[in-house]
Order: C-alpha cells, then sequence, then structure tokens
C-alpha cells in the first residue's frame, strides 16, 4: 500500500485543537451563515406567496405546490439553526449528515 | 397589473414596516429586521403576536401583510391557524390560512397608512353618490363643520370592500362642500379611482356616520369585533324591522346585516330620542349572548332651516291650503290624509290639499289613481313630484298647515322643516315626531286612527283662533342648529370614545 | 256539502255579533242588520265582517280600508258589496281561486294553531317542545288545534292524521281531509307555539292581534335572526322579523329562557318609536328529557361513537356557524398537541354554513385525530351517546335554551358550556362548567378539566344527578297558568 500523502486524499474533518474564544467565533459565524441562509429562504417562501397570491390561485395549488416544498428547506434550516444552537456545530453537522443518508435510504 | 416577485417583496415589506412598531415586542428591532428582509420581519411579527393572540393584533397582522381588511372568518381562521400551529411552522401556517384573504386583490401591491390613535370618519356613500335625502344630509352638514375644524380623517373604502382609503378631491368636497362646490358633467372629467393609499385604523376611534352599503357590513363588523378599533355610529332608525311589514323583505335583510355591526360597537348616537330607545333595545338583547352593552345616546337632530328662506305669502282668495310632504309610501300613512280630507270635504269645508314627494311606482300607481277619483269628483287635490327646493319653499309659505301622520320615523324631517319655516303641522303623537313637536306649533294625532286626523284637520281649518294660537308657540320655539348638532355630535359621540381606556382586544 | 251562499254568511256573521238576533230574514234584510252593527265601525267587528263575509282572514290594509269606507259611504251598501264580493267573482277569478270551504265561527275556545308541526316529520328543538306541550294540554284542557289553507289565508281545524302528528309526529305525510273549511275565532284565546314566517300567514296573524279581539298567545324561542344574523342564510331575517310584527300585537310571549326574554324585551323597546307597548313578556323555562337506554342500545351508542377505550366528548346540534363547533375541533386539537387521549364525537347534521367546519374536520382527520360526525340519529344512538360520553360540550354562541345542555345535564352527564345567555341558566342547578366560547384556549381548558380529572368529573355528575327533575307536564302547565290563569 502507497504511503497516504496529506492533501492527496479528500480532506475530512479532523477536530482541531482549538482555543475557547477560537471555537465560539467559528460558531458564531457558522450560526451568522445559518441565519442568513434562514433569512433568505422565509423571505423566498414569503415572495412565492406574494407571487401566487397576486396571480389569484387557488388554495388548494399553494398548498399542494408550493408551501410545502419551498418550507422544506425553511423548515430544516431551522430545526438546524435550533439544534446548532443546542450543541455545537461539530455534532450538528454530523446529525444533518445522518439523517439524509437515512433520507436517501427510504 | 402583473408585478415581478421584487416590487411585491417591496410593497409587503412597506406595510409590514408601517405596522410592526404596534405589533413587535421590541420595536427598536425593527431597522435592523428591516435590513434583513421582509421574511425575517414577518417571522418576528407572527412570533410576537402569536405570544398575545390579542385579536387586534391579529386583525393588524392580517392587513399589513395582505392590505386588505380580513373578514370575520378570515380572522379566525387565521387565529386558529396560530393557535394551532408549531412554533417552527406558524410563518407557514399564518401564510396559508391568509392566502385567501390577499389572493388576487390590490392590497398585495398596495402601501397602508396607519391612523394611531386618530378619528377616522367612514363617510363612502357621501363620497361616491349624489343622492341627498336624510342621512346623506346630516352627514354633509355634520362633516362641512367637521372637515378642517376637528381631527378627523375622512374615509371611504376600495372597491369591492377590501380596505378603507383616503378620498380624492372631489370626493372630500360631494361629503364637506355639498351646498357651494361644483359636480363635473358626466364626461367632462372621468375621476379614475387612482392607487389611493389605504387607511388603517389602529387603537383610533372608527365613525360610521352613515349606514354602510350591503357589501361593507361584513367588513365592519370584522372591524368592530376584532380590530379593537373603538366603533361609534349615528343611529338613525330600526323601521325595517320594527315595521317591516312596511318596507320590502330586501331592506329588512339589509337591516339585519346592518346590526352585525351595531352588535359589536361601543357607541350609538340616535337622532332623536326614539331612535335612541331603538338601539338601546336591540343592545338590551344582546346580553343573551355574553356581549357588551352598547353605550346609546340621544344627539337629536336640529330643527334648521333650509338654505333658502321665502317671504311669508298672504293667505288671500285661495282656500286654506293643507300641506303634505315627504316620500309617498304606506309607511307615511298619506292615504289616512286622503280619507280625513275626503270626509270633510263631504261637511262642506273648503281647503286645498296638495302632496309633495316622490315615491315607488308600486305604491305611487295606486296612490295616484285613488288621488285621480278625488279630483273626479271635483275635490282639489295634486300632487308635486322632482320640484325643486324654491317651490317647496313656495309651497309651505302658502299654506295654512302641513300633516305628516306617518306610523313610523326615526325623526321626521318634515315637521321640522314645517316649524322651521313657521308652519304649524299636525303629526303623529308618538315616537320621534312627538319629541319634535315639543316646544309647541303642533297638534298631535293617533296615526292609527284617522278620527284623530280628522279632528286635528277640521280645527286648523275652521277658523283661525287655533292656526294663530300655534303660530304664536312656533316663534318661541327654541332653536338648535347643525352647528349645535356638529358640536354636540363630537362632544357626546366622538370624544367618550376617543378617551376609552384602550383595550387589549383579547377575550379572557 | 253545498256551498254557502252570502245569505249564510251574513247569517253566520249577525249570529255572531248578536246571537239573539234572528237570522232568518232575507238577505237585505240581513245586511241592514249587519250594517247596523257597524254604524260605528270597531276594529274588532270590521275584522270579523271581512273574515265571515269573504271566507278569508283580512291583513291590515282590508280591515283599515274597509273601516274607512265604512265611515265614507253609506253602511248598508258596502256591507252589501263586501257580501256580494265571492259571488261577484268573475268566472275566470273563481277558477284561479279554489272555492272556499263553509265559513265557522268558533266562539270562546283555545285555538292553537300547529300549521307547521301537523305537516313536518321534523322532531328538532321548536317542534319537539310544540309537540310535547300540545299533548299535554290535549289531556289536560278542551283545545282546538287548526292549521291554515294552501294558500294561508283563513284557519281551519286539522285533520286526525294531521292532528295526530301535530301531537306525537307519528304521521308526518299528513294531509287535510275533506272540505277546507274557514275557521273564524271569535272571542277566542289564539295560541301560537311555533314559527310562523310566511308572508300571506305573519300577515294575517298580525292582523287578527291588532283587531281581532281574540287575546294572541305566543312561545317565543329566540330572537336569533336579528340578534345573529350572520349566522343565519338569507332569507330568515326578513320573514322573522314579519313575525315579530305580529307579536307586537300580542298579549303574552313565554319565552323558554330568561336569556330569550332578554332578547323579546330588547325587542320589544324597540316598538315604543312605532306607538306600541307590545305583549307581556315571561320566561317558562324548558325542561329537560331523560331518555332510557336499555344495554344492547348502551353498546351500540358505544360501538358508534366511542373510539376503543378513549374517553369520549360528545357535541349534540347541527354544525351551523352558531353551534361554534369550529371553537370545538380547535379546543381539541390543542389538547391533542398536548397528548391528551381522548376521542370526539359529532352528533348532529350539516347546515346551512358548515363548509368551514367541515374542511377543519377533513385536516383532522387526515392528521389522524379520532374524532368524527355522526348524521343519522336516532333516539337510541343520542341517549346511548349522552350515556356513553365522559364529557359533552355545548359552546353554542346564541341559544334560545340548548336542549342537548340539559339533556346532558338529565342523563347524569358533564357539559362544557357558555357561560352566559341561556347555557349558563341552565348550569345553575349544577353538573356544568363554563366558558367563554369565543376563547378556544379557555373551552380546551374546560374540557380538559372534565374529561382527565376524575374529581372534577364525579363532582360535577353527583351534582348532575341531583338536579332538579322538570317534566314537559310541568312546563305545560306553566305555559297554560301564564296565558290563562294570571291576570
Amino acid at each position: 500500500m502507497p504511503p497516504i500523502e496529506p492533501g492527496a486524499i479528500t480532506p475530512v474533518e479532523t477536530p482541531k485543537k482549538l482555543t475557547v474564544s477560537e471555537r465560539l467565533k467559528q460558531s458564531e459565524a457558522e450560526r451568522e451563515r445559518l441565519q442568513r441562509e434562514v433569512d433568505q429562504l422565509s423571505t423566498v417562501a414569503l415572495s412565492k406567496w406574494l407571487l401566487v397570491a397576486h396571480h389569484q390561485q387557488s388554495q388548494a395549488a399553494i398548498t399542494q405546490t408550493l408551501s410545502w416544498r419551498v418550507t422544506k428547506p425553511l423548515r430544516t434550516a431551522r430545526q438546524v439553526q435550533m439544534k446548532i444552537t443546542e450543541v455545537g456545530v461539530a455534532q450538528t453537522a454530523q446529525v444533518v449528515v445522518a439523517t439524509l443518508r437515512k433520507r436517501r435510504q427510504r | 397589473m402583473t408585478l415581478g416577485n421584487d416590487e411585491l417583496v417591496a410593497s409587503a415589506l412597506g406595510r409590514l414596516s408601517a405596522v410592526a412598531p404596534h405589533l413587535l415586542h421590541d420595536p427598536d428591532d425593527l431597522p435592523s429586521l428591516v435590513e434583513r428582509g421582509a421574511g425575517p420581519l414577518m417571522l418576528r411579527l407572527i412570533e410576537d403576536v402569536r405570544a398575545t393572540m390579542r385579536n387586534d393584533q391579529i386583525w393588524l397582522l392580517c392587513v399589513g401583510l395582505t392590505g386588505t381588511f380580513p373578514l370575520p372568518d378570515q380572522l379566525r381562521a387565521a387565529r386558529r391557524a396560530l393557535l394551532l400551529s408549531d412554533g417552527d411552522l406558524a410563518f407557514v401556517d399564518f401564510l396559508e390560512s391568509t392566502f385567501d384573504l390577499g389572493a388576487g386583490t390590490a392590497g398585495l401591491v398596495s402601501d397602508i397608512e396607519i391612523v394611531h390613535r386618530g378619528i377616522v370618519v367612514d363617510v363612502d356613500f357621501c363620497a361616491t353618490h349624489l343622492a341627498h335625502t336624510g342621512i346623506q344630509r346630516v352627514v354633509r352638514q355634520t362633516m362641512a363643520r367637521w372637515h378642517g375644524n376637528r381631527d378627523v380623517r375622512l374615509v371611504g373604502w376600495t372597491p369591492g370592500g377590501l380596505a378603507m382609503r383616503g378620498l380624492s378631491a372631489l370626493e372630500t368636497s360631494r361629503v364637506t362642500e355639498w351646498n357651494s362646490y361644483t359636480e363635473p358633467a358626466s364626461g367632462e372629467h372621468v375621476e379614475e379611482a387612482p392607487r389611493f393609499k389605504l387607511v388603517v385604523p389602529y387603537e383610533s376611534t372608527v365613525i360610521l356616520p352613515e349606514v354602510p352599503q350591503p357589501h361593507l357590513c361584513n367588513v365592519l363588523a370584522s372591524v368592530a369585533e376584532f380590530s379593537g378599533n373603538r366603533v361609534g355610529l349615528i343611529g338613525y332608525d330600526a323601521i325595517p324591522i320594527v315595521s317591516a311589514d312596511t318596507v320590502p323583505p330586501a331592506e329588512t335583510e339589509r337591516f339585519v346585516h346592518y346590526l352585525t355591526i351595531v352588535k359589536h360597537a361601543h357607541r350609538v348616537a340616535g337622532i332623536s330620542a326614539a331612535a335612541t330607545d331603538d338601539f338601546r333595545g336591540f343592545s338590551q338583547a344582546l346580553q343573551a349572548q355574553g356581549l357588551p352593552v352598547v353605550d346609546s345616546v340621544e344627539v337629536s337632530l336640529p330643527i334648521a332651516l333650509p338654505d333658502l328662506v321665502h317671504e311669508p305669502v298672504a293667505e288671500g282668495v285661495a282656500s286654506p291650503l293643507v300641506l303634505c310632504v315627504g316620500s309617498q309610501e304606506p309607511r307615511k300613512n298619506q292615504d289616512a290624509v286622503l280619507f280625513a280630507s275626503e270626509l270633510l270635504w263631504r261637511e262642506g269645508l273648503d281647503f286645498r290639499v296638495r302632496f309633495i314627494g316622490g315615491g315607488s311606482a308600486w305604491f305611487t300607481q295606486g296612490f295616484d289613481q285613488r288621488i285621480k277619483a278625488l279630483t273626479k269628483k271635483g275635490y282639489d287635490v295634486e300632487v308635486w313630484r322632482g320640484v325643486r327646493d324654491e317651490a317647496l319653499l313656495a309651497s309651505y309659505a302658502e299654506a295654512r298647515f302641513s300633516i305628516f301622520p306617518s306610523l313610523h320615523e326615526g325623526y321626521g324631517l318634515p315637521v321640522a322643516e314645517s316649524l322651521a319655516m313657521g308652519v304649524p303641522v299636525i303629526t303623529s303623537g308618538y315616537g320621534s315626531t312627538a319629541e319634535i313637536t315639543v316646544g309647541g306649533g303642533c297638534v298631535l294625532v293617533d296615526p292609527r286612527d284617522e278620527m284623530t286626523i280628522v279632528e286635528a284637520m277640521r280645527s286648523l281649518i275652521v277658523g283661525t283662533d287655533r292656526i294663530e294660537e300655534l303660530r304664536a308657540e312656533i316663534a318661541t320655539r327654541p332653536s338648535r342648529s347643525w352647528d349645535d348638532y356638529a358640536d354636540e355630535l363630537w362632544n357626546d359621540l366622538v370624544v367618550p370614545l376617543a378617551t376609552l381606556p384602550l383595550e387589549s382586544g383579547t377575550h379572557a | 256539502m253545498p256551498n254557502q251562499t252570502k245569505r249564510d254568511r251574513l247569517a253566520i256573521l249577525l249570529a255572531a255579533l248578536s246571537p239573539a238576533e234572528r237570522t232568518d230574514a232575507p238577505v237585505g234584510e240581513l245586511v241592514a242588520m249587519v250594517a247596523k252593527h257597524l254604524a260605528n265601525p270597531s276594529d274588532d267587528l270590521v275584522w270579523l265582517t271581512l273574515a265571515v263575509l269573504k271566507a278569508r282572514f283580512p291583513v291590515r290594509d282590508d280591515v283599515v280600508a274597509l273601516r274607512r269606507r265604512l265611515r265614507l259611504e253609506s253602511p248598508v251598501a258596502v256591507i252589501s258589496e263586501v257580501a256580494s264580493a265571492l259571488s261577484a267573482l268573475s268566472t275566470r277569478q273563481a277558477l284561479l281561486r279554489p272555492a272556499p270551504g263553509p265559513v265557522r265561527v268558533l266562539t270562546g275556545t283555545v285555538v292553537v294553531d300547529v300549521h307547521h308541526t301537523a305537516r313536518t316529520g321534523l322532531a328538532t328543538g321548536i317542534q319537539r317542545v310544540v309537540r310535547k306541550t300540545i299533548a299535554e294540554w290535549d289531556t289536560k284542557h278542551d283545545i282546538t288545534l287548526v292549521g291554515w289553507n294552501s294558500e294561508l289565508t283563513s284557519l281551519r281545524t286539522l285533520s286526525t292524521p294531521e292532528s295526530e302528528n301535530a301531537m306525537h309526529g307519528t304521521a308526518p305525510h299528513a294531509r287535510p281531509e275533506g272540505a277546507s273549511e274557514v275557521l273564524v275565532p271569535w272571542k277566542c284565546d289564539y295560541v301560537l307555539p311555533e314559527l310562523a314566517i310566511e308572508d300571506s300567514r305573519t300577515a294575517r296573524i298580525a292582523a287578527m292581534a291588532e283587531f281581532s279581539g281574540n287575546t294572541s298567545l305566543l312561545i317565543g324561542y329566540d330572537c336569533v335572526p336579528l340578534t345573529s344574523a350572520e349566522t343565519i342564510g338569507a332569507g330568515m331575517g326578513a320573514g322573522f322579523s314579519r313575525n315579530l310584527v305580529a307579536a307586537a300585537h300580542f298579549s303574552k310571549i313565554a319565552t323558554i329562557s330568561a336569556a330569550a326574554a332578554a332578547e323579546y324585551g330588547g325587542w320589544r323597546t324597540m316598538l315604543g318609536s312605532a306607538g306600541l307597548g307590545g305583549p307581556r313578556i315571561q320566561p317558562v323555562f324548558l325542561p329537560a328529557d331523560a331518555g332510557t337506554v336499555n344495554d344492547a342500545e348502551l353498546a351500540a351508542a358505544r360501538a358508534a361513537l366511542a373510539v376503543g377505550d378513549l374517553p369520549l366528548l360528545l357535541c349534540v346540534g347541527s354544525h351551523e356557524p352558531r353551534k361554534n363547533h369550529l371553537a370545538v375541533l380547535t379546543a381539541a386539537e390543542l389538547l391533542w398537541k398536548q397528548g391528551g387521549q381522548f376521542s370526539v364525537a359529532f352528533v348532529g347534521g350539516n347546515a346551512w354554513g358548515s363548509e368551514q367546519f367541515q374542511q377543519q374536520l377533513a385536516v383532522l382527520k387526515e392528521k389522524g385525530r379520532p374524532v368524527q360526525t355522526v348524521t343519522a340519529i336516532t333516539d337510541a344512538l343520542l341517549w346511548g351517546g349522552y350515556s356513553v360520553a365522559r364529557c359533552t360540550v355545548f359552546p353554542s354562541l346564541n341559544e334560545g335554551f340548548g336542549l342537548p345542555v340539559a339533556e346532558s345535564l338529565a342523563m347524569g352527564t358533564p357539559v362544557v358550556t357558555s357561560g352566559y345567555g341561556s347555557m349558563a341558566e341552565i348550569a345553575v342547578g349544577g353538573g356544568a362548567v363554563l366558558v367563554d366560547p369565543r376563547d378556544e384556549q379557555d373551552l380546551a381548558r374546560g374540557i380538559a378539566s372534565v374529561l382527565f380529572d376524575d374529581e372534577v368529573n364525579e363532582a360535577l355528575r353527583a351534582a348532575a344527578r341531583a338536579r332538579a327533575v322538570r317534566t314537559w307536564s310541568d312546563y305545560a302547565d306553566d305555559v297554560w297558568d301564564y296565558f290563562f290563569t294570571e291576570a
């Protein structure tokens, strides 16, 4: 087996030994990034609602097509955000990956 | 008009920013929320409103989102969505529940202006119609005096009755300058309904001086029940209920729906003691539904001069003229006047009778035939219709007395008019007309007993003593002007509402 | 049976006006004798004259017009013309209008108008009150059950099957029998125990009450079309208001609760502006049946309404908006979300305006909530339901009485109901929890306390069992006493 050279394989996140303040800053940045995503998602959801309402589509149409599709990522993002607040970024990432794997299996 | 996403979102952001100061738990957060976008602002508003579940806040949030005032069922649906949603999904559930409220409406592209702790007056009908009968006269006289002197915002409604809106200059003139403005000839000036700014009262007083048109009753009932605004009305009468047999069924239907606003209103100013009792009685009935009493206060209409004054005409050779002014319909009891007149003519009395006023064909056709039958017998009786003010005033000047034995009135303008012209009047001895007679110049009758009408007419036709007495009484009657009325209405209807402690709008 | 002649009707009229006078004189003389009575026409005589001679109850305008003609013209000529009106009909008119039956004047009796109840199989609130009441009266007093002719222009006695159906609801297809007579009450008591809203009928009842001199008496249920117009369909507002126009001339109204008395009382205040005093108004509280259920019926009810071992919340009544069933669904969902274990069964039917309820019901069913509606109600299912239920709920927004509240308590089952109006009146006797029906959270709290708290539930059951019993016999007696014995 040839020796493994650093950088030759897809890097895996190895938990580096960070200082407390560095870890805090990282969490903050992650949180802000997710917050912006959630913000964007909510504005997108609202904007789609406005567009459909403006064009007078039926209530059934919106339930079936838009709200569930649009808000699935919204809901996911909210859950993600809350999880991060609970348990931190790294663990949340693991949970997300696991959930996605499970979903693909269904 | 179709818009792209960006414009719709910008419009929504504008509306939401307008309502936010009244809904946010921490209004200081508004600038940062606006910067983050309409979505986050909406999310936070829903969160904060959901925490209180106050109806007035739910109402305002619905208006902010959709630019449309919610109907009662729509507000309850939005409320239900907030109650039943899990925190995460409140946003989604609320949007779903209000979709029908906003769908296809111009509200989504409208700007709104909140009137907070102010006074809003709904004059939609007077602003958009040229009719000028009883109710419109009261509204126009009052608004002419409030506009410019009192801090009020006159509003109408958008097409379809979806939201309140400001008035154009022409519309304002129709309401406040009736006697002096010029109505553009049709075709000369097409006033397009511009994109009005929507007016949204909040923690304000909303005055309904008109009887709202049917398509506005539901949305106004919702304003009265849920929006937290204090609603005050001018109460004219309850004729379509109490004397339902004298009006077409459709009118009774319309009136019971008008009552759905009254039942949630806070104060009613009746135009007579009788009208006030009508609304007081209705309010009593509401106990059975656990609803609070609607305060009823009397602010009687004035006895004021019409706008032109005529010189009295000497009676001269012609036989005494008996004048009967008013719309012609069963409730006004003109047939009783015909009966009494015929009986007196047969006795040999010499007098003329003139009816002035119009009516619906289903009644006037028969009425005109009865007039014709009398003229055929040689009696002097006539009907004038579509007369101008001058002709009416000339008739008052010529008349010995006028007669108005109506079976049921909210006020009885013809009685007041006659007295203002110095002409004694025979009228019904109960209800609002009886109130007007206090102070003299009148003879009271029981309109359901035509022999009392015969007696009264005879007493004023034969000899002149009684007539002279009555004329003298009229000269000493106290007078009240429209200025007095407008001031009293302000003090007794508006001020008490405006100074009510703010309701939380919640129940339990 | 030969048709009555003009002479016959004049004779009948005269006999009623003046029983001592001879009525075998020729027509001309009869006319003169009648005219003498009408020389100074009093309203009751004018009304009677029109009803008998024209074989048709007059409306207000008819009475007023004849009264005036009698003053202006020669009474003899006027009476002669009125008496000839029927025979003066052209052949075409006579063909278009069915020939009126013979006129009969009834004096000194209690006449009870059950026109609608006699012809319907319905067994909802009003019909039950009418049937129970007149069945009781029939055993104790001398009453004449009447209905109206097909044009709703005059009264007639009921056929035997119609009377059966009026009293017991056992012959919903009952039809009039024999030649339809025109029954004219004179110096009688006219009782209207049901709701009349047909224009032709209410106009004639109004004129009869105002002019005929008969004493008119009403059972008053509620004024919902006036006070909660947002909860009724189109048309009811006008019809009901015209019913009230008639009621304005009645002597007494026996309302089924104090709340209903408040509604009628408020309306009576409004009459002042038309110069009318209106009737006396007094509540005579309705009773409640307690049905009986055998074991088989109990089991059947449990199978139909309950879900497994879950405690059952029962809601009886139609789904019209006034009954507020949407709030029940919302309150139930709040409790289910909190983990509450119970099922909900609605026993009642669809009604005007129940679309939102149906929608919300579908949403909850889709979520898998244990909720169902049953529309085909038999007595057994109803009483069985009350017995099986852990709790019933009735958060109506406006009621004249609220039979399901009283029935539930009569069966010993606690009820959650509105804390005002007639429902609060019923609750005074014990066994109920009162809530604000406009607050879904308050409703949920009320339901939770009865469903999940054993102590509360037991205490309420004991209180319900201890309630005083009031029977239909008590009710019927009380109404009769109020109408006929009290001043």
